[in-house]
């Protein structure tokens, strides 16, 4: 990885020009030499040397990566192999000065498997080198940098606990930056007093974990009246947290924690091996062009997909990954908020997963049902909210209200405003909050299960 | 921190005077000015930091028990007063001293930073007192990670093994122990958080597909996951060594899984197990062997002394005796002579192992919990002191045993009648239910000396569902359902 001060005030050209000259090196040299799958792949029409070749690759999927049938070993495919250990010297010279170079296997040792999380329904492992989990600590001192955040912060990960890249990158940074840090594993794992009382004897000034649960913990801690003077950074991601729901989680960190408390947040990619910060919500996640280089591909959806190419891995590697998110666009121009030259993802985060589509009166309807955490968010009676895809029947929606007794008026008025913003009206109906907590497993799950498949 | 190859082929009197050594420093130059909690009990009783010479004067120092530790509802933050902390006399003492030093202020601070500041914690498992934490500096963790290293040059692991570390993720000394191992020594690991986060079925996979060499488990729920993975014919053949943490190991266990994983392929693989509690911040393991020499632990990084469990007088080298737990070298949250309730049967031994050759003292392996004898009033008369401990090697060692809970409740659940001992039983199949239970009532009085009220016969599901293998972070083998328990 380039040092994080000139890479952070690279001008576009001078980026651009880095990753075309990492698709040459690193995917024309390492990847082409090393990688089983690609060296295979590439061989009838060479590997690439440019962006332009690099363009007219065929995508990566999901299902590339997971072990074909009884072959439990498979996913070695997408896993980089080590140099020979007699060609690591640096040549001869190199060799006698005991010198070694970039490409010594002790690199390529795997140090963590993690495994991806899961939406395919099945473990797809991921292997981190040892050069990797170095880079990944790398990677944490600069979002924590992006992010504003110093030794002097006082840190809860409350990141659900999964072998995956969303808690250890977490872990790394806390820990490569010398912060006092509690690794709770997340509300399934400690319970929410534990990670409330935490907090608070703690003092901490910083909140790592994912919107819903971000979102439970603060009501939770404003309904049993318990303040947090201190904390002024709640960080969010791991699922869709658009702005809306950012401001809305703003308003609570500001009744419970300090009362210029912020929330930003982060777009984390196992297969990117870092996650990318938001300087400012809305600013676009700033991504490292001497690790990444993202693209944003067309899709019959409506919005361009994201999909990685890896430029400075050990381990498995991806070339043209398709991510199944989408986002608006990337950009190469300087950050108007932090002035950082790091290019940004730009747009919202969504998941092609949750674009449904349904039978509404006998005519088919595709959903956009990433739409309704920025919907919903924005309204204040709703507390929580589920939502169940039937096919057959459309879309139900089950929501907490904060005054039951306006269900009579709210609920109608939900539905006018979901049936204009998703072009179907759904089904609405009300929960308590602890049955509709309760259903979406908050304290179950890794992550609480928002759109769920079945009958309405 | 000493050179462990060199350390663990010292003469244990060299090791010893060490161990003076290093005491009289820690506790002059750490513990008196630093340890708020140590500084008042000294002070209380007088003790002079600079007048002990050695390991032999610690018996001057009272005993340290969870409840001085753990935090209470009255004083939230009671456990603050362990951690070594020179907060005034850093920004005092190294404030000044920046300013004049050298080498540049920032560097001064730094290195007083990387020594003191807390950056991580773990919790006690708060069973029988509050939670509690204890936090390691920068410094600390890299005793940890040392601690690691050494438990796998024990275990005789290299940096070609492959872990599966399916310890129950939680800030708990299990996980993060058997991470800082790994990370030390470069082994390639799968930190599965266990079958609670990753769901057995994948742990099952895991194993065979990133041919594990060695796995890391829970006692309780290694049996049941292996059992799994037998009935899908998993090919386990890559797998060297088992290794335990977390609780008990009862001896009929590791056969059970040797056989079991025999049966997948496995060729002599190894059972091993390793000894820890929060407060000791690191783990202890025994070297390969059929036969358990003991858990071999680091002198200097800790002393260990075994006392009598009722006088608290030191027991002599080979005797029974509670361990007791001194930190040496550490900094963060540093207890003294810590009583840690764990009762070695076997004693503690300075002589070099038999089959290792390493000087370093060993604990016995034959564990037991001092805080599991439980008071039951199973006759009018009350107050029979009943060792829960037995129940585990006898029902987790049975051949014939699946999975087992046992339960204890109120007659008519009336907090004020007689107490009930049920259990619960997955027998293996084929096997005559009438012969088997009166098999285990009688090894149950044998070794428990009293008699369940009855052994209800359960399927292995029925069982899993009570124990809450896949739900909870240790499964619940004795169920205290008692009102008010």
């Amino acid at each position: 990885m380039e040092t994080w001060d000139k890479l952070s005030r690279m001008p576009e050209k001078q980026a651009r020009q880095l990753q075309e000259q990492r698709v040459q090196t690193f995917l024309g040299g390492e990847v082409a030499a090393r990688h089983p799958a690609y060296r295979e792949a590439w061989q009838a029409g060479g590997a690439p040397r440019s962006l332009a070749d690099l363009a007219r690759l065929p995508f990566t999927v999901k299902e590339d990566l997971l072990p074909p049938p009884g072959n439990p070993q498979g996913y070695l495919r997408y896993v980089l192999e080590a140099p020979a250990a007699a060609g690591s010297g640096g040549g001869i010279l190199g060799r006698l000065l005991g010198k070694k170079t970039a490409d010594t296997p002790e690199k390529y040792a795997t140090s963590q498997v993690f495994f991806s999380a899961g939406r395919s329904g099945r473990i797809t492992p991921f292997v981190y080198s040892a050069c990797d989990v170095e880079q990944l600590r790398e990677a944490g001192l600069r979002l924590l940098d992006v992010l504003g955040l110093t030794q002097d912060d006082t840190a809860v990960n409350a990141m659900p606990y999964l072998p995956n890249l969303c808690f250890w990158q977490i872990y790394y940074a806390t820990v490569g930056i010398g912060a006092t840090a509690l690794q709770t594993g997340g509300g399934r794992i400690l319970g929410l007093e534990k990670i409330i009382t935490a907090l608070e004897n703690m003092e901490a000034t910083t909140l790592f974990t994912t919107p819903g649960y971000a979102e439970f913990l603060l009501y939770s801690a404003i309904h049993h009246q318990v303040k947090l003077p201190e904390l002024r950074n709640i960080i969010v991601g791991y699922t869709p947290a658009p702005l809306p729901l950012v401001k809305r989680l703003e308003v609570l960190a500001r009744m419970v924690g300090h009362p210029e408390a912020t929330v930003r947040r982060v777009y984390y990619l196992n297969e990117a091996k870092a996650a990318w910060p938001e300087c400012t919500p809305g600013s676009g996640y700033h991504f490292y062009p001497d690790h990444s280089l993202p693209e944003a591909v067309e899709t019959a959806a409506g919005r361009p997909e994201l999909v990685l190419t890896n430029l400075d891995v050990k381990g498995s590697c991806v070339v043209r990954f398709r991510t199944g998110d989408t986002i608006d666009g990337i950009t190469y121009e300087t950050c108007p908020s932090c002035k950082r030259g790091l290019p940004r993802l730009t747009g919202e985060v969504e998941r092609l997963q949750d674009i449904k589509t349904v039978v509404v009166n006998g005519e088919e309807k595709v959903l956009n049902l990433n739409s309704l955490y920025g919907l919903l968010a924005a309204q204040p009676e709703v507390l929580l909210w589920q939502a169940v895809v039937s096919p057959a029947q459309g879309l139900g929606l089950t929501v907490s209200l904060r005054n039951k007794d306006e269900a009579p008026q709210v609920l109608p008025r939900l539905q006018e405003m979901l049936a204009a913003g998703l072009g179907v009206a759904p089904q609405v109906a009300a929960a308590s909050y602890r049955e509709l907590a309760e259903r979406l497993g908050i304290e179950k799950y890794p992550v609480e299960k928002r759109i769920v498949e079945g009958n309405i | 921190m000493e050179n462990w190859q060199k350390l663990s082929q010292t003469p244990w009197q060299e090791t010893r005077k060490m161990q003076d050594r290093k005491l009289r420093s820690f506790l002059i130059n750490q513990i008196y000015p630093y340890s708020p909690y140590y500084r008042r009990l000294f002070d209380q009783h007088k003790l002079d930091p600079y007048k002990f010479q050695g390991v032999d004067d610690l018996v001057h120092i009272p005993f340290s028990y969870k409840e001085d530790v753990a935090p209470t509802d009255e004083q939230p933050t009671k456990h603050r007063d362990f951690i070594i902390r020179p907060d005034e006399e850093v920004s005092e003492k190294y404030g000044h001293l920046a300013k004049l030093s050298p080498y540049g202020g920032k560097q001064v601070v730094a290195e007083k930073v990387y020594e003191y500041k807390p950056v991580h914690m773990h919790f006690t498992t708060g069973r029988t007192a509050k939670s509690t934490p204890f936090v390691y500096s920068q410094r600390d963790l890299e005793n940890i990670r040392e601690g690691g290293r050494r438990l796998f040059d024990v275990f005789a692991l290299t940096k070609d093994d492959v872990m599966i570390n399916a310890f129950p993720y939680a800030p708990h000394l299990a996980f993060w122990q058997a991470f800082f191992a790994a990370d030390a020594l470069g082994t390639a690991s799968l930190h599965s958080g266990g079958g609670k986060v990753l769901g057995t079925q994948n742990l099952i996979d895991a194993v065979e597909m990133l041919r594990g060499t060695v796995l890391a488990f829970i006692p309780g729920y290694a049996y049941y996951f292996m059992r799994q993975a037998a009935e899908q014919k998993k090919d386990y053949s890559s797998v060297r060594k088992l290794l335990f943490g977390g609780e008990r190991v009862p001896p009929g266990l590791k056969d059970k899984i040797r056989a079991t994983l025999q049966g997948m392929g496995a060729t002599d693989p190894m059972v091993l197990a390793t000894y820890a509690c929060t407060e000791s911040r690191l783990a202890w393991g025994e070297c390969p062997s059929e036969t358990s020499f003991g858990y071999h632990v680091y002198p200097d990084l800790e002393i260990i002394e075994l006392v009598d469990p009722q006088t608290g007088e030191r027991v002599a080298e080979g005797e029974e005796g509670e361990i007791v737990y001194t930190a040496l070298d550490w900094r963060g949250t540093c207890v003294l002579r810590y009583r840690t309730g764990d009762v070695a049967k076997g004693g503690i031994t300075y002589e070099p192992c038999p089959n290792c050759g390493r000087t370093v003292p060993r604990i016995s392996a034959n564990l037991q919990r001092k805080s599991e004898f439980k008071e039951f009033d199973l006759t009018k008369i009350k107050g029979t002191l009943v060792n829960l401990n037995n129940f585990f090697p006898l029902m987790m060692g049975h051949p014939q045993v699946l999975e087992w809970q046992v339960e204890i409740r109120k007659r008519n659940n009336d907090p004020f009648d007689l107490d009930e001992i049920y259990l619960y039983l997955a027998p293996a199949a084929g096997v005559n239910v009438e012969e088997l239970k009166n098999d285990l009532r009688q090894k149950i009085i044998r070794d428990t000396e009293v008699s369940p009220n009855d052994i209800i016969i359960a399927s292995v599901e029925q069982i899993l569902g009570r124990l809450g293998m896949e739900t909870e972070l240790k499964e619940k083998r004795i169920l205290d359902s008692r009102p008010g328990k």
